[in-house]
C-alpha cells in the first residue's frame, strides 16, 4: 500500500477524489475506452478493487493495471478537454433545476433569464468547437 | 476475508456510493453482506453517513477496510 501512494503520489484522501472524478468521466465517456480499460476503471473506481486485486481478477501485472487506468484517465481528460460533455452537463443540470424551481415559484423571468443562459451556452460551444 | 469497501450504485452522471461488508472474492457480483453507511460526493461538502456500531462490529471482527474507506471511517471519527 504504501508502495502504491510512492508511485501515483496521491494521499488517501486525494485517492478518493480521484475515484470519484474517474467515476464521473466514466460516465460519459466510457465508450471511448478499449473494453479492458473500461474493465479496468470500472473495477477501480465502482466496485473500490485495489491495482493489486485488479491485476489477480483480470490475470495481468499490477503495472498493466495502472497502466491501462493512467491511460484511460488521459483519455477521457483529453476528451473532457476538448468536447466538455461533463462540465457542460454539470452546468446544464443546474441551471434546469434553478429554472424549474423558478417556475415554481412563478417568478417566470428568473425562468427565462435562466434558459437564455443555457442556450447561450449551447450557442457559445457551437462557435467554439464548431459543432 | 471479508472486507469494508465502497459500491458505487445508481445513475451513470451521479456517483453515489454505498459503504458495504463483502466478500473479498468477486466484488462484481453484486451481492454484500450488510450496508454500514454511504457516502454522497455529489454534495458540497460530501455526505458521509457510517454506522458506527456496525463498523466496529466488523472491524474486531477482522474486516479490512480498503484505503477509500478508511479514510472515511477516520473523518467520521469511526477510527483513529
Amino acid at each position: 500500500m504504501q508502495a502504491e501512494r510512492a508511485q501515483t503520489g496521491h494521499t488517501q484522501a486525494e485517492e478518493i477524489s480521484r475515484r470519484v472524478e474517474l467515476a464521473w468521466l466514466l460516465g460519459f465517456y466510457g465508450p471511448m475506452l478499449t473494453e479492458k480499460q473500461h474493465e479496468a476503471v470500472s473495477l477501480h473506481c465502482e466496485e473500490d478493487m485495489s491495482l493489486g486485486e485488479i491485476a489477480q481478477s483480470m490475470a495481468v501485472s499490477r503495472q498493466a493495471v495502472h497502466e491501462m487506468i493512467a491511460r484511460a484517465w488521459e483519455k477521457m481528460a483529453a476528451a473532457e478537454e476538448k468536447l466538455h460533455l461533463a462540465e457542460r452537463f454539470r452546468v446544464t443540470e443546474e441551471g434546469l433545476i434553478r429554472c424549474r424551481e423558478a417556475l415554481h415559484r412563478g417568478d417566470l423571468r428568473e425562468a427565462e433569464t435562466l434558459l437564455d443562459r443555457l442556450i447561450q451556452q449551447e450557442q457559445d460551444q457551437e462557435e467554439k468547437h464548431g459543432l | 476475508m471479508v472486507k469494508i469497501r465502497l459500491k458505487r450504485m445508481g445513475m451513470k452522471k451521479k456517483p453515489f456510493y454505498r459503504i458495504v461488508i463483502a466478500d473479498e472474492r468477486s466484488p462484481r457480483d453484486g451481492r454484500f453482506i450488510e450496508q454500514i453507511g454511504y457516502y454522497n460526493p455529489m454534495e458540497k461538502p460530501a455526505e458521509i453517513k457510517v454506522d458506527g456500531e456496525r463498523a466496529k462490529y466488523w472491524l474486531g471482527n477482522g474486516a479490512q477496510p480498503t484505503d477509500t474507506v478508511r479514510v472515511l471511517l477516520k473523518k467520521t471519527g469511526v477510527i483513529d
